[in-house]
């Protein structure tokens, strides 16, 4: 449990303080304000997410089943929300870079409290929900983020692992009152219609896995473990930014999954091209092929965004640089290059990592790229 | 202004006190689920967040339906349809004897609602005579979902939430961390034979270590030939060697030979080799109506 002599992801975040600030200026100061020493050892590699945490219950009799699959996607249609479009007509005093601070401090909440890696998705999906049907002044954007958690927690975790009250309120640097908090989730209930039985991507994404010839005997290193690993790399990725919540969960998933195998180099295992695997994901999710493509292609492109600015921590991962790059070689070759300049040492960038998910992801980004 | 008159008490769920109660209205008979909300704890409790939330989902004839739920400044009443009689209750008016035509029925009842709840992602968990609840004519009802959960959730803190140790499966006792839809088909097995023996449970055991030595004097101690992994869980404990009993209808003498074999895919020690709900519906039980006695 997190205790008072580690306050260092408190944060009452300021998304109030300046009218005027561009978006670059609020992410900076957030970025500064919520760096995370539980999180610079995950990328480290000296904290182990243990076996128990990450377990998934594997059911494959039920993960098999398409009746799993179709209740899945019907149940998608029924809790569709764009949080791109919030901004122009729901919400005056609400821009994208706040959300962004909130959602970054709801990851750090759950990262350091190891939460189970689908809280926070359905805790965003809550979220952006609430604020698509609902204005809301900015000043109250972190105790909504803190109710969502709270609720999601619930919903997810064992009850002796929910995030109690106390701690979110903690969390906040004591910024909000523990019956405010109690009171708001009765408000983020009623306004959704105490409808959270949501699916999130994480849950789409083991219907997906196991329906693609992935195994291949002849290139063993291609294991469902590997592509899924990766694939909720690219997922935890997408949650942080709005413009992905124009995607259906399910759309995600097949697309952090085509983006997983796309690097994996699975083309060149199967003998089948990207678009075979495309089509087939377009099939089972019940698609636009266009859709998939082009959210793979954005997850693809925030992965290499992001991949710069972690440079410092791959460094000491990388045994082996021959050991092929993964992606294209253009950025093979410019990593390269960085790789030679840069010290041998950890340097903690400024944009913290966020989010057990998050700091899993980080190792498979690691493991990606060199 | 009050939409529904409250009158006796029920009994007492997971959580919150159930009474019967009356749709001013409509003059319907619902049951009333009262969960208080104290502003110093937690908030909304989060079985009965569960409950609400899996029930909305959950639109079944085989599971209870949620009508309703009213917040008010410190309660919570969640609004369900009423029926007469819980399993339980049910079999304390048999006097030992059942018709194994309703045996069957019920069985299959149960089965639907369970393949429901796990085509959505929903493991019931806490299965027992208590939670089926029997109406008028004849139709059973999962319910009490205040344990129940999605898919994917870790287990460890579980024990001390499961009450009754008479449904649990083995590799549960064991102390296996991953929950699957496989314990819930081991409760329907002990549920099943329970049936078929007019209300007397199968493996009454009294403590963790009388439940397993009750279940393998029946099935016989397994092994790592038998399940792999098993001396691995762990809570795992090396039991005395017992072989699997050798005839079946001593067991259950009531069941006939279809419903025996059904029972022995249902208790199944090893969790992964048991039968599904979907797959168990589909048993020969269920189809040859003629063959309902001996």
């Amino acid at each position: 449990m997190k205790n008072a002599d580690q306050p260092d992801c408190c944060s009452k975040l300021e998304v109030t303080t300046n009218e005027n600030a561009n978006a670059d200026a609020i992410i900076a100061d957030s970025d500064a304000e919520i760096t995370c020493p539980l999180i610079t050892n995950h990328i480290n590699g000296t904290i182990n997410i243990s076996q128990e945490q990450c377990n998934t219950v594997k059911d494959y009799s039920m993960l098999k089943s398409d009746r799993c699959l179709q209740n899945a996607l019907k149940s998608e249609e029924n809790h569709q929300q764009n949080a791109e479009t919030y901004f122009h007509t729901v919400q005056k005093d609400i821009t994208p870079p706040m959300r962004k601070i909130v959602v970054e401090w709801m990851m750090e909440v759950c990262a350091e409290q190891k939460c189970q890696e689908g809280v926070i998705l359905l805790a965003l999906n809550y979220f952006d929900r609430f604020l698509s049907t609902k204005s809301l002044r900015k000043t109250n954007l972190q105790i909504l983020g803190a109710a969502c958690l709270l609720l999601a927690s619930k919903l997810r975790e064992p009850n002796c692992r929910a995030l109690s009250v106390d701690l979110l309120v903690f969390y906040t640097d004591n910024s909000i009152y523990k019956e405010d908090l109690i009171k708001w989730e009765l408000y983020v209930l009623s306004l959704l219609g105490w409808d959270l039985s949501t699916v999130t991507a994480l849950d789409f994404l083991d219907l997906l896995i196991i329906r693609l010839p992935i195994s291949n005997k002849r290139f063993s290193e291609l294991t469902i473990e590997k592509v899924r690993r990766h694939a909720q790399a690219f997922i935890s990725l997408a949650a942080k930014e709005h413009h992905f919540s124009k995607y259906a969960p399910s759309t995600i998933a097949a697309s952090s999954i085509a983006a997983s195998m796309n690097g994996l180099r699975w083309h060149l295992c199967s003998g089948h091209n990207i678009h075979f695997l495309l089509s087939r994901l377009t099939v089972l999710t019940n698609t636009e092929q266009d859709q998939l493509e082009e959210c793979m292609l954005q997850m693809e492109s925030i992965f290499d965004e992001h991949r710069h600015k972690l440079q410092p921590f791959l460094i000491n991962t990388e045994n082996s640089p021959s050991l092929n790059g993964y992606y294209n070689c253009r950025y093979r070759h410019k990593q390269y290059q960085l790789h030679r300049q840069k010290p041998k040492t950890t340097i903690l960038p400024k944009l913290a990592q966020t989010c057990k998910m998050q700091a899993q992801a980080q190792k498979e980004l690691q493991e990606i790229k060199f | 202004m009050q939409k529904y008159d409250k009158m006796e008490k029920i009994g007492e769920g997971t959580y919150g006190t159930v009474f019967k109660g009356r749709n001013r209205d409509t003059m319907e008979i619902v049951a009333l689920k009262k969960v208080r909300l104290d502003e110093d704890e937690e908030g909304v409790p989060s079985s009965a967040l569960r409950e609400i939330c899996l029930l909305k989902e959950l639109k079944h004839k085989n599971i209870v339906r949620l009508s309703d739920v009213l917040l008010s400044d410190k309660k919570l009443t969640l609004v369900f349809e009423h029926c007469d009689q819980d399993l339980k209750k049910y079999f304390d008016s048999l006097n030992g004897e059942i018709d194994m035509a309703v045996c069957r029925s019920f069985m299959l009842q149960l089965l639907r609602g369970l393949a429901f709840c796990h085509s959505h992602n929903v493991l019931h968990r806490d299965l027992k005579p208590q939670n089926l609840l029997i109406n008028k004519n004849g139709e059973l009802k999962l319910a009490d979902f205040g344990l129940a959960r999605a898919f994917g959730i870790p287990v460890k803190c579980y024990s001390a939430e499961v009450v009754t140790l008479w449904y649990r499966p083995p590799d549960v006792l064991f102390g296996a961390k991953l929950y699957t839809t496989s314990i819930d088909m081991w409760s329907a097995g002990c549920i099943l034979a329970e049936l078929a023996d007019a209300g007397r449970p199968l493996f009454p055991g009294s403590d963790v270590l009388d439940q397993l030595l009750k279940i393998f004097r029946v099935l016989g101690t397994p092994t790592e030939e038998t399940w792999p992994g098993v001396s691995h869980l762990s809570d795992y404990v090396a039991l005395p060697t017992f072989p699997p009993i050798s005839s079946w209808s001593q067991l259950v003498p009531r069941l006939n030979s279809k419903g025996r074999d059904l029972l022995q895919k249902l208790l199944v020690c090893r969790p992964n080799q048991r039968i599904t709900a979907e797959a168990a519906m589909q048993h020969p039980y269920f189809t040859d109506s003629s063959s309902s006695g001996h």
